[in-house]
């Protein structure tokens, strides 16, 4: 076996059919690593010397906020989409619901919620709605007799007016 | 048929059912606190004396006590409200034939003349089905007359305004 022989080994290095690079591209590649490191420099410095808080403050947030139409931004979103991809059952999944329960403090809210002013009033309505009914039924019984007894009187006149019009605060 | 709201009621007058309903339970409540009365003071002889009383029915003496704690407990209650506790329930009330409050003096003769509508078959009750403002021979007798009163407060207010002869 015998080693390889090239007939011209400088095409190991050179590549005949690349054109050769210019001699402006040849001066430009140390002048474009020189620049770059210079300009890295410069940012470190204007940054190091630069006070964010004096450069938010002069920012107006209300200028800047009043130019964008946050409505047309709305309207690009799309929310469903994107609550689409939220796994709510993975995060529900990751909350310690028995945790949380644990860490209420029902007597206190039991005793900031005046439970006994609550039932009292709720009951206190529904017996007052109770005998609201039981009185209107008796009060429509009292006006079907007063009819029936009407008609066998044969009673021409009208029913009596009230005696206290409802409203009247005399 | 649709049925009336609760507010048209208030002020006119007071049909049978819902006077008879609140007698019934009047007699209920008064009858009641009598028997509790009465057991109170068996207890309490007993406990003091050591001897036990006993009620009887048909005694004259009860019969006279349970008349004067019927005529106390209606009288009473007309006087200081206008109503009894079952008018109450029902939300009827006693006021005069102009809408006023009743006055103590027609309260006790209400009271008094109450007992003569049971007479001949309770032919005084019968006013209240065939007169036209419901009015009994005891309303009659106190110049009084009963209407609906319910509902929320201020709603039928008695007048103030007119003058009465004492």
């Amino acid at each position: 076996m015998t080693a390889e022989r090239r007939p011209f080994p400088i095409l190991a290095v050179v590549n005949p059919k690349v054109p050769p690079p210019s001699a402006r591209r040849r001066a430009a590649n140390p002048a474009e690593a020189l620049a770059q490191q210079v300009t890295e420099r410069v940012v470190d410095l204007v940054v190091g010397a630069l006070d964010v808080n004096e450069l938010a403050a002069r920012v107006d947030v209300n200028a800047i906020l009043g130019r964008l139409d946050i409505d047309a931004m709305l309207r690009k979103i799309d929310l469903n989409s994107l609550l689409g991809q939220v796994d709510v059952n993975a995060i529900l999944g990751q909350v310690d619901v028995n945790g949380l329960a644990q860490r209420i403090d029902v007597a206190g809210l039991a005793e900031q919620a005046d439970l006994g002013a609550i039932i009292a009033e709720s009951s206190g309505g529904v017996a007052r709605e109770v005998l609201d009914a039981v009185r209107c039924q008796a009060a429509r019984l009292d006006e079907v007799i007063d009819r029936w007894v009407g008609l066998l009187l044969r009673r021409k006149r009208p029913a009596p007016p009230a005696l206290l019009p409802a409203g009247a605060d005399s | 048929m649709t049925a009336r709201p609760a507010l048209s009621y208030q002020g006119h007058y007071a049909g049978p059912v819902s006077r008879l309903a609140s007698f019934v339970i009047d007699l209920v409540v008064s009858a009641g606190a009598f028997c509790v009365a009465l057991a109170a003071i068996s207890y309490g002889t007993q406990v003091i004396t050591g001897n036990l009383v006993s009620w009887n029915r048909s005694s004259g003496v009860v019969a006279g006590i349970f008349a004067a704690w019927e005529l106390a407990y209606f009288g009473c209650s007309w006087a200081a409200s206008g109503r009894t506790a079952g008018m109450a329930v029902f939300g009827i009330l006693v006021v005069r034939t102009d809408g006023s409050a009743l006055q103590p003096r027609r309260a006790a003769v209400r009271a008094l003349a109450f007992p003569f509508s049971f007479l001949f078959c309770c032919l005084g009750f019968l006013g209240i089905l065939v007169q036209r403002e419901h009015r009994a021979l005891h309303d009659l007798a106190a110049g009084s007359a009963v209407i609906y009163a319910w509902g929320t407060p201020g709603v039928v207010t008695v007048r103030t305004d007119v003058a009465h002869d004492g």
